[in-house]
């Protein structure tokens, strides 16, 4: 074959192939490339990471409860829940406090915190799957990375945490430290909106419900046990939140025909692994 | 006494064993690294994929078709070859002896960034594409020599051979519609040669030969490579690449001292007393085959392609057409976990050895197989792969004799490599 020859089946190629080619290029695109297509990549990395300084505060503020076979339980039963949140998330992580008060937590990136109390206050592992689906539901919704409401320049309040996490200079590291600080403020203190705790009632139902657990769980700890997390002070106050979110979680009992349906509510294995816990 | 002597002084000691003639970095085969870290999993099949930084070198038009913004690096980590030429000597009890020489090296041997420009792309690689640190240590007792009478007592050989050759320079390509792109490279060509060679014989009779040579060879030119990629339908990539090594400058250096004891050299150098020296020098420069590779690529999923590849390389002076073929595969165990395979040949450029002739330059064609595993992490991902080469064929290491041996060439070479897309 000479050089000639070569040359020839190049120019015949770019002369008459080329017009008739159409619009293709995405196949050769692999896996990896569609992953890191995604710009949810690099917003779940720092979501993370964001995540992770505000868990470090909550244990701050909350120590460990030291007790292994308890917290693997619960994470057992979480990661079984958190199976069917699909999302950027892949990875939860779930720990029991050391404190007495009914309440739970969530950070971005898969945090997710359940009181000792609130363990106590349970009375099956339906409860507990349903609490903690309700925490999921909050990551998922992405409620605290909303609410702390830090936008980039285009008006994303997902990019908006990105570039604080990415930020290297002095002014990046204030803000961030601050945006942690009004996270820390909404977890302890002023609370959710209330449309984001029916949001991530109604959520975790679904959930609690898809892993195969019963689906009034949840109503049934909140009419033991009371609202496990402070709401913010809405406009129309006058109307009490328990009774306003046990009449949501009714309704969407109701849209999915769930009121009827009987899930695992599993008693002795939850007393099994939370017998050592003690006030 | 020192008497110079231009050029062939080794002749004299050539006629008892000559230096080996082969070898002198592997002129003699075209493959002898993989370059980059997708495509040294690949088997280098890669000709119609060439979708990142070592497009560069592959086919400059698939950096067109790069989904991102990217840079990559790689390191043989581990460099291995050794050639042995079967019973190349014989010993006074009439039992043969192998010829051994090894390669070891490690080599940081391609870097490439490619930047996306609307439909273009700009690309800027440094390859090693050859790397040779040829060493042979090696001491023989009570050989046969072609006189009979006076056998040889000690022969020992030291040879240190580096000859490393690189590439360093820009790539643009233009992507004209979805499916079709075109691109060129043009690199900077630097080849860095020593070859340094040992021979000491000494004879039954007390008798000895002495040869002591040193050759280098530095070299300027470049390389232009211009490629077409063509998606003929959505899974099926073609791809076309031209190259050829034109080089512009070459000092090439030789100097060679030898002293013969035994009288058995022919007239010219017959004086036992003497010491042979010769320096000499030239700026002869060296061709190199026009190449051609046709690639084409399946991609049957986002998780498993196939490509395979045939690299046609001219015939030249003394060098033989050849076309080489490169098969591989690639397939994502998970999202972020991809594995690779290739099969590939490198087949001797030379002819092959016949009966009857004498001074023959070897001829073993190689075969490779080559694997690797990917981990992604974000935009980021670590490479870690191995490369077996393995080949036999024939050589004739000793001058003026007809006598052919046996050679066999096995290679391995594992390689590191990391990439990050932005």
């Amino acid at each position: 074959m000479s050089t000639k020859i070569i040359y020839s089946i190049l120019v015949f190629w770019l002369i008459a192939v080329v017009p008739g080619s159409g619009e293709t290029g995405e196949a050769r695109k692999r896996i990896s490339d569609l992953k890191r297509a995604s710009p949810n990549e690099s917003v779940s990395a720092a979501e993370i990471q964001f995540g992770r300084q505000l868990a470090a505060r909550i244990l701050g503020n909350y120590p460990l409860y030291d007790d292994v076979k308890a917290n693997r339980y619960i994470n057992l039963v979480g990661k079984g829940v958190a199976r069917y949140a699909g999302g950027e998330i892949r990875e939860y992580y779930f720990a029991i406090l050391d404190s007495d008060e009914v309440n739970a937590f969530a950070a971005p990136g898969g945090y997710v915190f359940i009181t000792k109390g609130a363990v106590l206050k349970m009375e099956n592992e339906a409860q507990l799957a349903a609490v903690l689906g309700h925490e999921i539901a909050h990551i998922m919704q992405r409620h605290v990375i909303k609410e702390l409401d830090i936008r980039d320049d285009k008006g994303s309040a997902i990019s908006g945490i990105a570039a604080l996490i990415g930020g290297a200079s002095g002014g990046f590291r204030e803000t961030l430290d601050k945006a942690l600080t009004d996270a820390e403020e909404i977890l302890f203190n002023r609370g959710y909106m209330i449309e984001d705790e029916i949001e991530a009632d109604q959520a975790g139902i679904i959930l609690a419900s898809m892993a195969g657990y019963h689906p009034g769980a949840l109503k049934n700890f909140l009419t033991h046990a009371g609202a496990f997390e402070k709401v913010k002070a809405h406009p129309d106050g006058d109307h009490p939140v328990l009774q306003r979110r046990i009449e949501k979680i009714n309704a969407v009992l109701a849209e999915h025909g769930l009121q009827h349906m009987h899930g695992q509510k599993i008693e002795e294995r939850y007393y099994d692994y939370i017998k050592k816990i003690r006030y | 006494m020192i008497t110079l002597k231009k050029f062939g002084i080794s002749a004299v000691l050539c006629i008892i064993i000559g230096l080996p003639l082969t070898g002198y970095g592997d002129d003699y085969h075209y493959v002898n690294i993989l370059v980059g870290d997708r495509a040294s999993g690949l088997g280098g099949a890669y000709t119609a994929i060439s979708d990142d930084p070592s497009g560069c070198y592959y086919n400059p038009a698939g950096i067109a078709f790069a989904p991102h913004n990217s840079l990559s690096g790689s390191a043989n980590a581990f460099s291995l070859s050794r050639k042995i030429y079967k019973d190349a000597l014989e010993n006074t009890g009439g039992g043969k002896i192998d010829w051994e020489q090894e390669s070891f090296s490690i080599v940081p041997n391609f870097f490439g960034i490619v930047r996306k420009l609307g439909n273009g792309a700009i690309g800027f690689s440094y390859a090693v594409t050859d790397s040779i640190k040829r060493r042979q240590k090696q001491s023989f007792q009570n050989i046969a020599s072609f006189f009979g009478d006076n056998p040889i007592d000690t022969y020992s050989i030291n040879i240190n051979d580096n000859d490393e050759t690189y590439l360093l320079g820009p790539s643009y390509a233009y992507r004209f519609s979805g499916s079709f792109s075109v691109g060129a490279t043009v690199y900077a060509y630097y080849r860095d040669k020593e070859i340094i060679r040992n021979q000491l014989i000494i004879f039954d009779q007390g008798e000895h030969q002495l040869m002591n040579s040193y050759e280098t060879e530095i070299s300027w030119g470049y390389k232009p490579s211009f490629g077409v990629i063509w998606e003929p339908m959505e899974t099926v990539s073609i791809g076309l690449t031209l190259s050829k090594i034109m080089v512009v400058t070459s000092d090439n250096e030789f100097q060679e001292m030898s002293r013969d004891t035994t009288g058995y050299s022919d007239d010219d150098f017959s004086d036992t007393n003497a010491i042979y020296f010769d320096r000499s020098g030239n700026d002869d420069t060296p061709d190199f085959p026009f190449t051609a590779a046709l690639g084409a690529a399946w991609f049957i999923s986002p998780r498993l392609l196939f490509s395979g590849d045939l690299v046609y390389y001219e015939e030249m002076t003394d060098r033989s057409e050849i076309v080489n073929f490169a098969l591989g595969t690639e397939y994502y165990v998970t999202d972020s976990f991809a594995l690779r395979a290739g099969f590939f040949s490198d087949y001797s450029n030379t002819p092959l050895l016949g009966n009857d002739r004498i001074n023959q330059v070897e001829h073993v064609d190689i075969y490779g197989a080559s694997l690797s595993a990917t981990v992604f992490r974000g935009m980021s991902g670590i490479t870690l792969g191995v490369t077996k080469g393995w080949g036999s064929g024939e050589a004739q290491i000793v001058s003026n004799s007809p006598q052919i041996q046996d050679v066999e060439i096995d290679n391995l070479t594992i390689f590191i490599s990391a990439s990050y897309s932005y």
